[in-house]
């Protein structure tokens, strides 16, 4: 049996599915009777929706002198 | 654009992919070398060395694995060289006799959720957020903001490990080898920095300002 702890450690490998079908059937049993541990696993999920979602940061151009690099590496034989 | 594409016209010279590639990915460099440099001009030089080690590495690069996780790998043995030199010109600075390098030790032995009983068991359960529509509500501007200020405020090796997994979608394998941990290593790293953001989620809505029923424009109440 699994305690709360417990639950709240494997949160995230029991909602991307990572876990072993016999410790993820002890999940199920212990969030049947826990409230606790449901708004927990369901505030987890939230999290991890809400981390995939994080705006990648605004681009910016290179710089002149780095294409410029890359320009010049180009023309170097290769070996 | 395809990996094979992109690392093929890279290797041709071609100009407009390395322009893209820079655009794509500077930013996202930059916010995963924070986690090892602290002023900006060291953030920007770790970014600089990588683009010049991935110019002169394209070469050699056989794309076995991908090209970002590639890059990424460049960015973090940098930025950690990088961030070492910075800590220690900053403790020679300061005086100290023994420096030490920035980025050890800042972990916690033992994080246990709030809440949570000594016998493993909640003594003060999580409550629920009871948002009305909380797909919606948690990926406003607004939250997402709440996300990356508290992505910025994990201790490091949480960070990279956050940042690398769940933002940029890498794999727990290559998370391992760009980083240099173990899987066992990176799971608990990985556990810790998602619980520290839920915590960070759940103060937000306890505040009041993803309440439901609230007009702040932010919530929508209708699906």
């Amino acid at each position: 049996m699994m305690n709360c702890e417990q639950v709240t450690r494997v949160a995230g490998d029991f909602i991307e599915r990572r876990l072993k079908l016999r410790q993820r059937l002890m999940v199920l049993v212990h969030i049947a009777m826990c409230k606790g541990c449901r708004t927990y696993i369901e505030q987890f999920r939230l999290t991890l929706l809400a981390l995939h979602a994080v705006p990648k940061p605004a681009p910016a151009a290179p710089s002149d002198a780095l294409v410029e690099r890359f320009r010049q590496q180009g023309r170097k034989p290769s070996l | 654009m395809h990996d094979r594409e992109l690392v093929d016209r890279l290797k041709a010279g071609d100009e407009a992919a390395f322009r893209w590639l820079v655009t794509e990915y500077g930013g996202r460099l930059a916010r995963l070398a924070r986690s090892f440099c602290r002023s900006h001009a060291v953030v920007e030089e770790a970014v600089q060395e990588t683009w010049m080690a991935v110019i002169e590495g394209l070469d050699g690069f056989e794309g076995r694995a991908p090209l970002r996780t590639w890059i990424f790998g460049i960015l973090v043995n940098q930025a950690r060289r990088l961030g070492v030199r910075e800590h220690r010109q900053a403790q020679l600075a300061a005086g100290a006799i023994h420096p030490t390098p920035a980025t050890v030790g800042n972990e916690a032995p033992d994080e246990r959720e709030p809440g949570m009983g000594p016998g493993g068991m909640w003594t003060e359960p999580p409550a629920p957020w009871g948002l009305e529509n909380p797909e919606s509500a948690l990926l406003t501007q607004e939250t997402l903001q709440v996300v990356e200020a508290a992505i910025a405020g994990l201790p490091e090796a949480q960070r990279e490990v956050v940042l690398l997994r769940d933002v940029e979608a890498l794999d727990a394998e290559s998370v391992c080898n760009i980083l240099g941990c173990s899987d066992t290593n990176q799971r608990v790293l990985l556990h810790r920095g998602r619980a520290r953001v839920r915590r960070a989620l759940d103060l937000y809505v306890k505040e009041g300002r993803l309440a439901p029923g609230t007009s702040s424009g932010q919530v929508r109440k209708k699906r």
